[in-house]
């Protein structure tokens, strides 16, 4: 999404095409020196563990006993028992409840799991027909060229939320089985649709470069395959360029997610989800200020964590780079 | 120059024809109409066919786009809101598009005003404390969305501090909260870039003989150094144009600002095809005019550019 | 930000009883008052208007004259403090009667327009502009007699004819009513002309008797039929107004009507305002001036109320938490009640719905708590409804035995259904749309009822709006939360219409509404006869019985009868109410 591609291009800051593939050890060495770096790629992790075993965290609900984490959050899981909600917290639902009686820090990490799940689905969508379509213009004829670039146009031509909206609007109006996944389906096919231009127009100007190159050239006149040149000497060499940009999309789809889903085209209530969160507390913004606070913390430090982690893989791929 | 207006100008109408087909043929992909909505939830399918067919919407899509695109050419026609009192497209526009336009303009002021002085004082003392905490407070701004900073500005200046409204677009004192949650995050990429490129400028040979010639540090940043590096700077604020407009959709939602972009949202979830199409094509229209714009700047500005055309 | 004077006025009106005072209003640009002062005042674009379905899209083009108001101004309300001030909640959808068919912009017009008949405090039909009328025998002829001397904003006396033309005006194809269908179809000859029959250019069944007699004739017996009159697709509409703006309503000087207001000034996004009319039949109403801004944010209308700018506002469950934190808000809460039932419907012929079995059904209907639903859900503040047709006080009062809540028998119910425990039982998907939030709310708690109660997984879907309702109208949905409101008060409105099995009544489709596949022979009799019969009181009975036995075999299982939260300020004085809404405020005063 346009909104947060944080990779303002310096005045002399294009990614070089012939970025030396350091060897892991180094760049991992690299990133480490970066506090901000370990500090959010620690962030990140656990976050995806939390992700990955919301289930479990959230095992075991109110009026049993408390044998989990916290309380359990589904459907069957509002809490009947208090006169007034939203409750504030208690030992029981230890963020306090929204007003159905839901568990909040339930929601958060199950809310987790809907952003990181969407990124990473939408980033591999994005990745193939970016990589891809890039290559073919890249790598092809000068019409191929001309058409991507012209597509593109048309793409940028446009604010990219304008489109994933009237798509997931579209979606969401067809009959189709929408349990949350599906459900998500729609929306994450919609912000793939609309994130892979800049990826494809990255990837089609490196490999322009590269193919210029003398081993590829070379390469080539001795008959190698193109597929071959591809895989063996233009994927090897875009990588880095592809995974820096890569990292900084997955900020951007988890806030075009919370985006979308804040104007009510997203994930759909009661599915728990950051933006829809947000979009709900504001009316108990005067009464209940923790229910706005906390989902805004978790969006705000996630993207900022991959915008960090996407900056220190730049610095660590890139040294060249580096102010 | 000239020739290379034109000629994005030229490159500019199939464009926008593209944009307005692909608007107009995602709208019309949805498997329920806006007969659905106009029709209302008592209506038989009989009276949604003739709805339709009153509506022309019953027609093959290639001839309701002929008829869309032709009303347009010939008569300036951009059709009529279904949501809203059947205002003509065109007026919403002529409405909406000012209320858009000065916030995106006070944004842009605001960014300068703050990112501009943030950036050169941590170019001038690079590698301070304070360089590290702006440029930390930089990732910070650009991480922070406009989902977030609208309501929490909101929670402290309007409801904790009741010092400004909550909402709406009556008087200057409006549209401080929309500006503020619109433009910080310009703000933040402009102090970033101001830093760059007065870094760059710092490093350059002519920097280090004018203080070899004895102008003190001061006088020669006052007098190369800021003025060069702040003509690329420039060209950021085109740039970032096109995100502030994409902001403005959220911002404006957030604080009931009546533009283009509020206008855009709601119609989308009435499905107020004749609205979400026009609007479409405007921001469409702005974009272009806006990189055009752009491109034009940078080419005043750095006469190699003029050459090599093909930015990405 | 710029201030920028207002356009003179063009034309005296005939509205200049009130010295409409001109001001500078502030605007948001200076390009959007610009916008309207460049407004075109060509001739009539008669294409837009033509029965041509493959001629132009969209109505007319704004620029081919017709689409402005030179003569729109808004009146300083400063001058006086007898100006009631409450928001409108989302742009006015239309400002023809013909077209409407929201709520919020029906309590708009209805200040504007009146019909033959209108709905009183007491939820009895009462003469509007029709002084009285007479019913045939047979109950298919009415005869009305026409209020004498009422004139339009252009001083013209309202006759007979105005009523055909509007009835007319709204059956003419090309007008698109979307409710002509709905209320006018039992005219004689009605039909024809909505669907555009060749050769039928008038409703045969709308007669002028003399300049002050109207005579409609019916295609078949209806009781309740006279409600339909006092719908805004029935009130009257000014001719030489509509004409002047190229058959469109559309603006201040088109939207002329003989309703106890007039529209004063109206600009989009903006605000409206309505000046009362000091001609009104029954007397000029005790307020000088309505005033609307347009506010489509309901945090802001409260802000607003708080503020004290305006007098009264609408409210929904969600804002109760607020309200009743608040010390200074919560004596102002007010609820009125509503002739509208909220239900979750049980879909026998949905695909392999397990809802044929009626222990299932009423499986379900014993699990669901409608108490706590309403508890957590709305904040208390619903009927908790034991029928299908809502209490119509001097009509009918529902008298059915519900369902009680008993979570023990509903599971035995389900186990001699086969499903003990919720074993086997299929995952059904529940509907409901997604626009208002109260009602997500309350899928949600049901859902966590049936799973506590039952055993039962079921798959929440929220569904956009009109993707909803065709799938509720295709029966496709096992599982829905909605809502019927009265069209007018009558049983058959929600019994026969919702509930009855046959689909073809008189070769069109009559009943396509029973969106649950609920059949029983028993129920159909019953209704067929309270359909047809004369005697108000025998009516009345069959309905009962009718509903007893829809309850008993839960179809439907009603959750709660509808309520409109509002906050009044105390000084709001005299606001008439009815099942449907605000009155007309004729009677309302604002006491500083």
């Amino acid at each position: 999404m346009t909104e947060n591609t944080t990779s303002v291009s310096l005045p002399d800051d294009h990614v070089s095409a012939s970025a030396p593939t350091s060897p892991a050890k180094d760049v991992l060495r690299r990133l480490l020196r970066n506090p901000a770096a370990v500090l959010s790629g620690i962030y990140v992790i656990t976050l995806v563990l939390v992700a990955l075993t919301a289930p479990l965290l959230a095992r075991n609900g109110h009026g049993t006993g408390m044998n989990g984490l916290i309380s359990h959050w589904n459907f069957d899981d509002i809490d009947t028992h208090y006169s007034s909600l939203p409750a504030p917290p208690d030992s029981i639902h230890r963020l306090g409840t929204d007003n159905l009686g839901q568990d909040i820090l339930c929601r958060l990490i199950y809310g987790a799991r809907v952003s990181l799940s969407v990124a990473v689905l939408v980033v591999l969508i994005e990745a193939f027909i970016g990589v891809s379509l890039g290559l073919f213009a890249g790598y092809g004829s000068g019409i191929r060229d001309l058409l991507l670039m012209r597509i593109t146009d048309v793409m940028f031509a446009f604010p990219d939320i304008l489109l994933a909206l009237l798509v997931v609007a579209v979606l969401r109006s067809g009959n189709h089985p929408l349990p949350p996944l599906l459900n998500m389906g729609g929306l994450i096919f919609a912000l793939g649709v609309v994130a892979w231009p800049g990826l494809a127009r990255l990837v089609r100007g490196q490999a322009l470069a590269l193919r210029e190159k003398e081993y590829i050239e070379a390469a080539r006149a001795s008959g190698v395959k193109d597929t071959a040149i591809i895989w063996r000497h233009l994927l090897p060499n875009l990588l880095s360029p592809i995974i820096v940009s890569i990292t900084q999309d997955a900020a951007g789809v988890i806030l075009a997610e919370a985006t979308l889903s804040f104007l009510g085209l997203g994930v759909p209530a009661p599915y728990p989800s950051w933006g829809r969160m947000i979009e709900d507390a504001i009316g108990f913004k005067d009464t209940y200020p923790l229910l706005l606070i906390a989902p805004c913390l978790m969006l705000a430090l996630t993207v900022m964590a991959f915008n960090f982690l996407g900056d220190a893989l730049r610095d660590a791929l890139d040294p060249r780079l580096r102010q | 120059m000239l020739n290379i207006i034109l000629k994005r100008l030229g490159l500019a109408i199939p464009t926008l024809i593209a944009v307005s087909m692909l608007v107009f043929v995602v709208a019309h992909l949805a498997p329920s109409s806006p007969v659905d909505i106009i029709a209302g939830e008592k209506a038989t399918p009989e009276q949604k066919a003739r709805l339709a067919h009153e509506y022309g919407l019953d027609r093959p899509l290639p001839v309701q786009y002929g008829s869309y695109l032709w009303n347009i050419v010939a008569h300036g026609d951009f059709g009529r809101s279904f949501s809203r009192s059947q205002q003509p497209v065109s007026e919403m526009i002529k409405n909406d598009f000012p209320v858009t336009a000065q916030l995106a303009l006070q944004a842009i002021l605001f960014a300068l005003i703050i990112g501009l002085p943030v950036g050169v004082f941590a170019a001038l003392y690079h590698n301070s404390w304070f360089d590290r905490l702006a440029m930390s407070g930089v990732v910070a701004m650009v991480s922070v969305p406009s989902i977030v900073l609208g309501p929490v500005l909101v929670l402290f200046f309007a409801v904790r501090h009741p010092i400004l409204p909550v909402s709406g677009w009556d008087s200057p004192k409006y549209t401080i909260l929309p500006t503020i949650a619109l433009g910080s995050r310009t703000a933040a990429l402009m102090a970033r870039f101001m830093r760059a490129s007065l870094l760059d400028v710092l490093r350059q040979d002519y920097m280090r003989t004018a203080i070899a010639k004895g102008l003190s540090k001061g006088q020669a940043v006052w007098r190369h150094a800021i003025k060069n590096s702040f003509l690329p700077v420039l060209t950021v604020i085109g740039n970032s144009f096109g995100a502030l407009l994409t902001g403005s959709f959220i911002v404006e939602t957030i604080f009931q600002v009546p533009g283009i972009g509020y206008t855009s949202i709601d119609s989308i979830s009435k499905r107020d095809y004749a609205v979400i199409q026009g609007m479409a094509l405007l921001v469409a229209l702005i974009f272009t005019v806006v990189n055009i714009a752009v491109d034009v700047l940078y080419g005043v500005i750095d006469p190699r550019v003029r050459s090599q055309e093909a930015r990405a | 930000m710029s201030v920028v004077p207002h356009l003179h006025r063009s034309s005296a009106r005939g509205r200049n009883r009130h010295s409409i005072a001109l001001h500078t209003a502030k605007a948001t640009g200076a390009a959007a008052f610009g916008a309207l002062a460049v407004l075109l005042t060509a001739g009539c674009n008669t294409t837009g208007s033509s029965h041509n379905s493959g001629g132009n899209v969209k109505q007319s083009s704004g620029t081919n004259g017709c689409a402005g108001d030179a003569s729109n101004n808004e009146p300083n309300i400063a001058l006086t403090k007898n100006a009631l001030r409450y928001a409108i909640s989302s742009e006015p959808t239309t400002l023809d009667p013909a077209l409407v068919r929201d709520g919020t912009t029906i309590d708009l017009l209805q200040q504007i327009y009146e019909g033959l008949v209108k709905w009183d405090i007491s939820n009895q039909l009462k003469p509007a502009m029709a002084e009285s009328w007479t019913v045939s025998p047979d109950g298919l002829t009415y005869t009305f007699k026409i209020r004498q001397g009422v004139k339009f904003p252009n001083g013209r006396e309202v006759t007979a004819q105005d009523f055909k033309y509007s009835l007319d005006r709204t059956c003419d194809p090309t007008t698109k009513s979307p409710t002509a269908d709905d209320y006018l179809k039992d005219i004689v000859g009605a039909s024809d002309r909505i669907h555009g029959k060749p050769g039928v250019t008038e409703v045969a069944g709308v007669k002028v008797l003399d300049t002050y007699t109207l005579e409609i004739k019916l295609s078949s017996f209806k009781p309740y039929w006279l409600g339909n009159m006092a719908q805004p697709v029935s009130y009257v509409v000014c001719k030489e107004a509509i004409e002047a703006n190229c058959g469109h309503i559309d603006s201040v000087k088109s939207a002329a009507g003989t309703g106890a207001f007039m529209l004063a000034y109206y600009k989009p996004n903006y605000s409206i305002t309505l000046a009362a009319n000091a001609g009104y039949h029954e007397g000029r109403p005790k307020l000088d001036f309505i005033v609307r801004p347009v506010l489509l944010d309901a945090n802001a209308r409260i802000a607003k109320y708080e503020a004290g700018e305006l007098d009264y506002v609408e409210v929904a469950p969600r804002d109760l938490d607020k309200i009743n934190n608040n010390p200074t808000l919560k004596p102002d809460l007010k609820s009125y009640a509503r002739a509208s039932t909220w239900y979750i419907g049980l879909n026998q012929v949905a695909p392999d719905s397990p809802f044929g079995k009626k222990e299932v059904r009423l499986a379900f209907a014993m699990a669901i708590d409608k108490k706590e639903t309403i508890r957590i859900g709305m904040k208390n503040m619903a009927d908790i409804a034991d029928s299908v047709v809502p209490p119509m006080p001097g009509t009918y009062q529902p008298n059915s035995t519900a369902i009680p809540f008993n979570p023990e028998k509903a599971r035995q119910m389900l186990a001699a259904a086969g499903y003990p425990g919720g074993k086997g039982f299929p995952t059904l998907t529940f509907s409901y749309r997604q626009d208002m939030p109260q009602v997500a709310d309350t899928a949600t708690i049901v859902a966590s009822q049936l799973k506590r109660n039952l055993g039962i997984e079921v798959q929440l879907k929220p569904m956009e709006w009109a993707t909803y309702l065709n799938d509720n109208e295709h029966k496709t949905q096992p599982i829905f939360h909605m809502r019927w409101g009265a069209d007018y008060l009558d049983p058959q409105n929600f019994l026969s219409i919702l509930l009855h099995s046959s689909k073809k009544v008189n070769g069109s489709e009559d009943h396509p509404e029973n969106n649950t596949g609920y059949n029983n022979a028993e129920f159909d009799k019953l209704c067929d006869a309270a359909d047809a019969e004369h005697d108000p009181k025998k009516r009345m009975d069959l309905y009962h019985k009718a509903e007893q036995i829809a309850i008993d075999e839960a179809p439907w299982v009603p959750l709660y009868y509808q309520r409109d939260l509002e906050l009044d300020k105390p000084y709001v004085k005299n606001l008439r109410d009815g099942l449907f809404g605000h009155l007309p405020h004729l009677t309302t005063t604002v006491e500083h």
